[in-house]
């Protein structure tokens, strides 16, 4: 195949709110392209896995190319990069749209303009992309695709005329869709002659050809047998196989600037080849880099231990091989006294924490435990000195500590006018500062408040939904790291720290938390031989304490002759029952307890 | 039919065969009481009379099978314990029958104990007299309650009255060896329904108390009306209470409290469960029955049909069989007899399985007399009574 005239392509995204049917819409071009026959058509071809398709959000980017015959009667060759539809997946998001001339913005015209939709508009119009706004969804029976409009005008700013109206699940409208990418989306610019730079957009892990990169090439060329640069990372490999997006992948033999495709370069280390890196050819290096490179950086932290203590070597394992599929998790062993070995892990967010761990227990089969999830906390010490913080248990001692900071983000609520109060009453809660509040003519409000991190990354989006019935949605971003009046809050079992339990807290939040947790750890452990105190403690003081009574019967009332092999049994599963269980102190703890007091929601 | 004659027929007075105990499972009742999940039947539900005479003669099947095979020819009978069920809803010259049926398979031991469940409501003065006769020596009453709420709550079928009838009958017909059963930690039962309920077994009088704690089981009536709300979970700190009182208080007047659920005045203990808690051996008969010989133990169909048929059709419907390994043999000598205020001996156990039981069990025993939940006295380990609520803990130590 030789390289396409770069007026006949196109290379577009297609962003959205999550739900508003970003991967349908997808599903209907690549069938009116007949990029999939209808026999490989499954719903949503592009979430290549099953949590993605399940919880219909899409976690990784890919890409596919199609050809598309346009009214003008040429043929297109139309690159679609789907992107990842979460806040926690943001950089992913608008590498991928650097990837592109242009963004289809798909809005679902019943519930309209959502917060993130907000937020990818942001983050397009960063990236100079012509933006072409579809509404979906017109088959339902509670459409407002005018009031879509009116919210595209208000609140985003594009005209409500330049709108389309789909109903991808029936497939109408789609090939407007298709005439509007080919007559709207510039074509891409670049110089084939100029020294080589490709984006990485995404990149895969193949165990047998190692890391496979999806690249946009910005200028020049790539072709096998070339020797290619990273330019920030400056790791050299030579390249083994080019090419394009199928329903698979197909070799190509060169791919020049303004093309999309993948590139095989017998890379082994996702973080030689790092989304957002640029490839540039290492005799003839480009002069920089393409801009906007940065290293993901994880922001959520969790201890994650397998329930039993030999399944530690296949956790290993499983961590290694995941992330070589995510660059931006990190992974380090850690020891708890309680929960024995396991491994504090850097996620995104908390919904890429959650998926890793499905993956963890569905494709690898292992019983874990998560603790609590934790944002870094920065540390100054008495001695001058800056520590990282990344569990309660690295927190130095209250007397070294000179003071706390921690992450804050600028969240973005948009919800209808009527739920405004209870909004404002949850930021309230959780420490916001009020920043501003607009209102728009379709009674929807956008509330902007500063709020630390460890307050969204626990239950704020689950409490943001309940108080609003569903309606309002968030986004947020990071602003940087604030001193707050924070404090470690142990949580005691006869007298011993729980290491596993222990959160760093605002102190004004400590008793609520603290008589929180003792009260749920009470919940879940069961009636021992002997009484077990649980306590709360900041510092030295005390500020919870719930007690166990001690058990005073466990017996077996009847044991005769056709009683014995059941009783015996019964015996055994009490012996087995308590071979699971995690030793305290003397106290008994069940791997549930943990679960049960470490889990996020009430 | 030839049989291969076992040997001891032959060199009877030669070969000393261990004796047995023999239980006899009759599985009929008046009506299924809500916590009841054991292997019985409402009479009516089960057709009748003539389907409890088709029962009867199954069992005949099989105590004569089993008497004649190589396990059990020749074995001396030390005890024999009708129960169910309700054996007493069968006619006493029923029971008659069957005793005599086995006189004729077993040798007794002259001082054979026979003890037969009854139920308040199934037996009078006359009925009590013809088992008497028949040869039986112990009656067990289930009184469970003086309460005819608590009685109620149980969905049992007779009431206080009826009891008090019941043991009257007994004593007026000649049965010097009563004993009666009660039960404690029954949803809504207060502690002053339990005192009245001990102050009137007292007052009955009787050779032999045995108090069981309920134990909610599934698939129960019960169990579905806690779990609906419609019944109060029962109360364990409560029932502990209710189990101190009555240890106290039968203690006083002078019952020895020999097993955890088990009291009687001094030599009136049931010498057929006292077998059960020492791994004797003993022959189960009928329906659910259980068996054990020579470190085997199995366990007869659960259902009746299925148990009546197999026997017409010439088979012993045996469902399930286990070989117990020594250790497991010695855990069980453990787990049961750790039951008993004598406790066990170990030297006893080594003598009986060649292995010691801190060589089956190492270190355990150590810790648990260390902790003060075992107690060696005169080469006896024993439970203190004041840990026998929390036997359990102990207990499961001594299982594989």
């Amino acid at each position: 195949m030789s390289s396409p005239n770069q007026q006949q392509i196109r290379n577009f995204c297609i962003i959205a709110h999550i739900d508003h049917g970003k991967s349908t819409l997808a599903d209907r071009i690549l069938e009116m392209t007949h990029a999939v026959g209808e026999r490989q058509m499954r719903e949503q071809v592009l979430d290549q896995m099953d949590i993605e398709r399940e919880r219909g959000i899409t976690v990784k980017a890919s890409a596919i190319r199609l050809i598309y015959k346009a009214r003008d009667g040429r043929e297109y060759l139309l690159n679609l990069i789907d992107t990842p539809g979460h806040v926690d997946f943001t950089y992913e998001v608008s590498r991928s749209l650097a990837a592109a001339e242009g963004a289809l913005l798909v809005i679902d015209a019943v519930s309209g303009v959502e917060a993130q939709t907000v937020a990818n508009v942001h983050l397009a119009v960063e990236q100079d992309l012509e933006l072409i706004p579809v509404i979906n969804k017109i088959d339902l029976p509670n459409a407002s695709p005018i009031r879509a409009r009116q919210e595209l005008e208000e609140i985003i700013g594009i005209s409500g005329d330049e709108a389309i109206e789909v109903s991808a699940k029936l497939g109408q409208g789609v090939e407007d869709v298709l005439e509007a990418v080919v007559q709207r989306i510039p074509p891409p610019t670049g110089d084939t002659d100029a020294p080589l730079q490709a984006l990485i957009f995404d990149s895969h892990f193949d165990p047998h050809r190692g890391i496979v990169c999806y690249v946009r090439v910005r200028n020049g060329r790539i072709t096998p047998g070339m020797t290619i640069q990273m330019m920030s990372t400056k790791a050299r490999a030579d390249v083994q196989e080019v090419g394009v997006f199928g329903l698979g992948l197909q070799p190509v033999p060169d791919l020049t600037a303004g093309s999309v495709g993948y590139v095989i370069a017998g890379i082994k280390e996702i973080g030689q080849a790092p989304v957002g890196e640029t490839i540039t050819d290492a005799s003839r290096p480009a002069g920089k880099p393409l801009p906007g490179y940065r290293a993901a950086k994880p922001m959520v932290f969790c201890g994650i231990y397998p329930t039993e203590n030999q399944e530690f070597p296949m956790l290993r394992s499983a961590l290694e091989k995941l992330s070589l599929n995510d660059a931006a998790l990190t992974w380090e062993p850690e020891t708890s006294a309680a929960l024995g070995t396991g491994f504090r892990c850097g996620f995104l967010g908390l919904l890429h924490m959650e998926i890793f761990q499905e993956r963890l227990e569905r494709e690898y089969d292992l019983d874990l435990v998560l603790t609590a999830p934790s944002v870094v906390y920065r540390a100054h010490t008495t001695d001058g000195e800056v520590h990282e913080v990344d569990s309660p248990a690295k927190l130095p001692p209250a007397d070294r500590l000179e003071r706390i900071e921690e992450p804050f983000v600028r969240a973005t609520i948009m919800t209808p006018s009527d739920y405004v109060g209870p909004c404002m009453e949850l930021c309230q809660d959780r420490r916001g500062e009020y920043e501003k509040m607009e209102q728009s003519h379709s009674t929807r409000a956008v509330l902007t408040y500063i709020l630390p991190l460890s307050e969204i990354i626990l239950d704020f989006f689950d409490q943001l939904k309940s108080r609003t019935r569903g309606y309002a949605s968030l986004d947020y971003e990071i602003i940087g790291y604030r001193e707050s009046d924070l404090a470690k809050l142990d949580i005691m079992i006869n007298g011993d720290p729980v290491d596993a339990l222990s959160v760093i807290t605002h102190r004004s939040r400590a008793e609520y938390r603290g008589r929180q947790l003792v009260k749920r750890l009470r919940g879940a452990l069961s009636r021992q031989m002997f009484e077990i105190r649980l306590q709360a403690a900041l510092g030295s003081r005390i500020i919870a304490s719930e007690r166990i009574a001690p058990m005073r019967k466990n017996v077996t009332a009847k044991c005769y002759g056709g009683d014995i092999t059941r009783k015996r049994k019964l015996l055994e599963k009490q012996k087995e029952g308590k071979k699971r269980m995690r030793q305290i102190g003397q106290v008994d703890v069940p791997q549930e307890a943990f679960l049960t007091v470490l889990r996020i929601a009430d | 039919m030839s049989r291969k004659k076992p040997s001891s027929r032959c060199y009877g007075s030669q070969i000393k065969v261990s004796p047995v105990s023999l239980y006899l499972h009759l599985p009929f009742c008046l009506r299924k009481c809500a916590y009841c999940d054991f292997a019985s039947v409402a009479l009516d539900d089960a057709g009748g009379m003539p389907a409890a005479r088709r029962y009867l003669e199954a069992l005949f099947v099989e105590l004569d099978r089993r008497a004649m095979s190589e396990e059990f020819y020749g074995a001396p009978v030390r005890t024999v314990y009708l129960g169910g069920g309700t054996p007493t809803v069968l006619p006493a010259e029923w029971i008659a029958e069957l005793l005599t049926r086995l006189r004729h398979r077993f040798a007794f031991e002259p001082e054979a104990e026979i003890t037969i469940e009854a139920n308040p409501g199934t037996v009078d003065e006359e009925k009590i007299a013809a088992l008497l006769a028949a040869g039986v020596n112990r009656l067990s009453i289930g009184v469970q309650s003086f309460s005819d709420e608590v009685l109620r709550t149980l969905d049992r079928v007779h009431s206080a009255a009826d009891a008090l009838a019941a043991i009257e009958a007994a004593r007026t017909a000649g049965c010097t060896n009563l004993s009666l059963d009660l039960m404690f930690g029954i949803p809504e039962q207060s502690r002053q329904q339990w005192r009245d309920t001990l102050r009137q077994t007292l007052e009955a009088t009787s050779e032999h108390i045995s108090l069981y704690a309920l134990s909610v089981e599934p698939g129960t009536p019960m169990e579905r009306c806690i779990s609906t709300g419609d019944l109060p979970a029962p109360d364990d700190d409560l029932a502990a209470d209710m189990y101190e009182l009555a240890c106290n208080t039968l203690s006083e007047v002078g019952f020895n409290h020999y097993e955890i659920s088990n009291f009687a005045r001094p030599g009136m203990e049931c010498r057929h469960n006292r077998r059960y808690w020492a791994s004797d051996e003993y022959l189960g008969i009928g329906v659910s029955a259980h068996s054990f010989r020579g470190g085997i133990r199995w366990k007869n169909h659960v259902d009746i049909g299925v148990y009546v048929e197999g026997i017409e059709g010439g088979i012993l419907p045996v469902i399930r069989a286990e070989t117990l390994s020594v250790r497991e043999r010695i855990g069980e000598v453990l787990m049961l007899g750790l039951r008993c205020a004598e406790g066990v001996s170990e030297d006893d156990i080594s003598a009986r399985f060649g292995v010691a039981p801190r060589d089956a069990f190492p270190g355990i025993i150590e810790r648990l007399c260390e902790e003060g939940a075992l107690v060696e006295e005169s080469g006896r380990l024993r439970i203190p009574r004041s840990k026998w609520l929390l036997s359990n803990a102990i207990l499961s130590q001594f299982v594989l």
